[in-house]
């Protein structure tokens, strides 16, 4: 050994005299105890091999307790580049989206709202049905201006009318019917309208339902085709809008 | 007297209301698209310049810009990024070597193609300084400019930087304790080199 060649004549010593209990003070002293500690270790360590496979019993609790504290594996989500928006483009939608809520706030302050029994807490069948199923009666008459609706469309007087208690649960529930039925236009319809409405700050529920549409309008996105731009700039909007608007940019394209 | 002014109210705000408002709203965020679209953006223009030379004026092309500093402007190579505002006279450009941005007046651009050279090896010189990593590798003579342009080349130290203090104070004390060290990283060294290779070969095994 290299050390025993430097240290051998002139530092000669006994391994018993070594004190391995304390830290070593001394290059010197570390280097005697370095020595000392290899004499009493064997020639050859065996380490068994784990194939990739088989997961021991720590990784299956590790599993489940990530999974009960609501760890979601994070997927790479590439959208090919041509469809992330410009920054112009995601500026001027927030803009725009600001202005619309300044527009409702003030009709909101104008507006006596109408006594819809109906929309006192009811479960949340009752509200699908209300919102995507079957139309109000008090709004029967408008509901041929709203092609794309069944339900309830989201006329003015409607989204007015809900109480404001309400309207938090109400965009959890529509972020979970998107995540269920998929993401189509009433239902786009109606988180449009019930965001433009809503009063700051959210709770932090909100935020979660919101955080989770952002992650599906990134993964919806990301499946489509680069001639598919019209319908990744609908998915771009929510994103847009609830990464910069509502602030949660981490979430936000690059 | 109280009745008929409420009623007036109310006929006010059904004059100008609206159900299908925020629907209207939506799509109008999302037909706005095919407007941005359709808008190009401008790559290059030819602009008379106050000096009455007729330039032409590209993205990505190189150009004197004025930068104001502590009341005082002065032009200095630059890198124009975009061009836009009203009627297209407004450039955005990235000083070359220095890496700041900034928003400029067409009119207010020029050319010196010598010190635009310079600048622009200086940056060169400055990305391979940063991938060699050896910072007095690298001797800058000032060459010759017109007085109005900036000195771009910056001189860099000729020797390298002295040891830190603490360092001094942490060096062994005697020649002996000095083999010791020497020893001691070696070793320290040769564990480390042999963990790294069985996992190297763990991976080898594996595959």
């Amino acid at each position: 050994m290299d050390q025993e060649a430097c240290l051998g004549p002139s530092d000669d010593f006994e391994a018993d005299d070594v004190d391995m209990t304390s830290p070593a003070m001394s290059a010197a002293q570390y280097l005697r105890q370095m020595q000392a500690e290899r004499r009493g270790t064997k020639n050859v360590v065996r380490i068994a091999q784990k194939s990739p496979d088989s997961t021991s019993p720590e990784a299956k609790k590790q599993k489940q307790w990530l999974e009960s504290v609501g760890y979601q594996e994070v997927k790479k989500i590439e959208t090919p580049s041509p469809l992330i928006p410009s920054e112009e483009w995601r500026q001027e939608k927030c803009r725009k989206f600001e202005e619309t809520r300044a527009k409702m706030a003030l009709k909101i302050e104008k507006f006596s709202p109408m006594r819809i029994d109906r929309l006192n807490s009811p479960e949340e069948e009752e509200w699908h049905e209300i919102l995507l199923e079957k139309c109000l009666p008090e709004f029967q008459d408008i509901a041929g201006n709203f092609l794309n609706h069944t339900g309830t469309p989201p006329a003015l007087r409607m989204v007015f009318s809900i109480p404001k208690r309400h309207l938090s649960q109400l965009i959890e529930y529509l972020v979970d019917w998107s995540i269920e039925e998929g993401l189509n236009r009433p239902i786009r319809e109606w988180i449009y309208s019930l965001l433009a409405v809503i009063d700051l700050p959210l709770v932090q529920d909100v935020v979660s339902a919101l955080r989770r549409l952002v992650k599906e309008c990134r993964s919806l996105r990301s499946e489509l085709s680069i001639d598919r731009k019209s319908e990744a700039n609908e998915f771009s909007l929510f994103i847009t809008i609830i990464t910069i608007f509502f602030g949660q940019k981490d979430l936000a394209d690059i | 007297m109280a009745k008929i002014w409420s009623k007036s109210g109310d006929m006010e705000v059904d004059d100008v209301w609206d159900d299908t408002e925020l629907i209207k709203m939506y799509d109008e965020s999302l037909q706005e698209i095919s407007k941005n679209e359709t808008s190009a953006k401008i790559t290059s223009r030819k602009f008379k310049g106050e000096d009455g030379k007729m330039y032409t004026w590209k993205v990505g092309g190189k150009c004197m810009a004025p930068y104001e500093e502590n009341g005082e402007v002065t032009d200095y190579p630059a890198t124009i990024d975009t061009i836009g505002g009203a009627d297209n006279l407004e450039v955005g450009v990235t000083f070359i070597y220095y890496g700041g941005q900034a928003v400029v007046q067409m009119k207010d651009l020029w050319l010196n193609e010598e010190a635009i050279a310079d600048a622009v090896k200086a940056e060169n010189d400055l990305q391979k300084t940063k991938k060699t990593s050896t910072v007095n590798s690298v001797a800058h003579s000032n060459s010759k400019s017109t007085s109005s342009a900036p000195n771009t080349s910056m001189p860099f130290p000729s020797f390298a930087p002295p040891v830190p203090p603490n360092i001094i104070a942490m060096a062994p004390v005697n020649q002996k304790e000095a083999m010791n060290s020497m020893l001691m990283s070696w070793y320290m060294s040769g564990y480390h080199t042999g963990y790294y290779q069985a996992l190297a070969d763990q991976k080898n095994v594996q595959n």
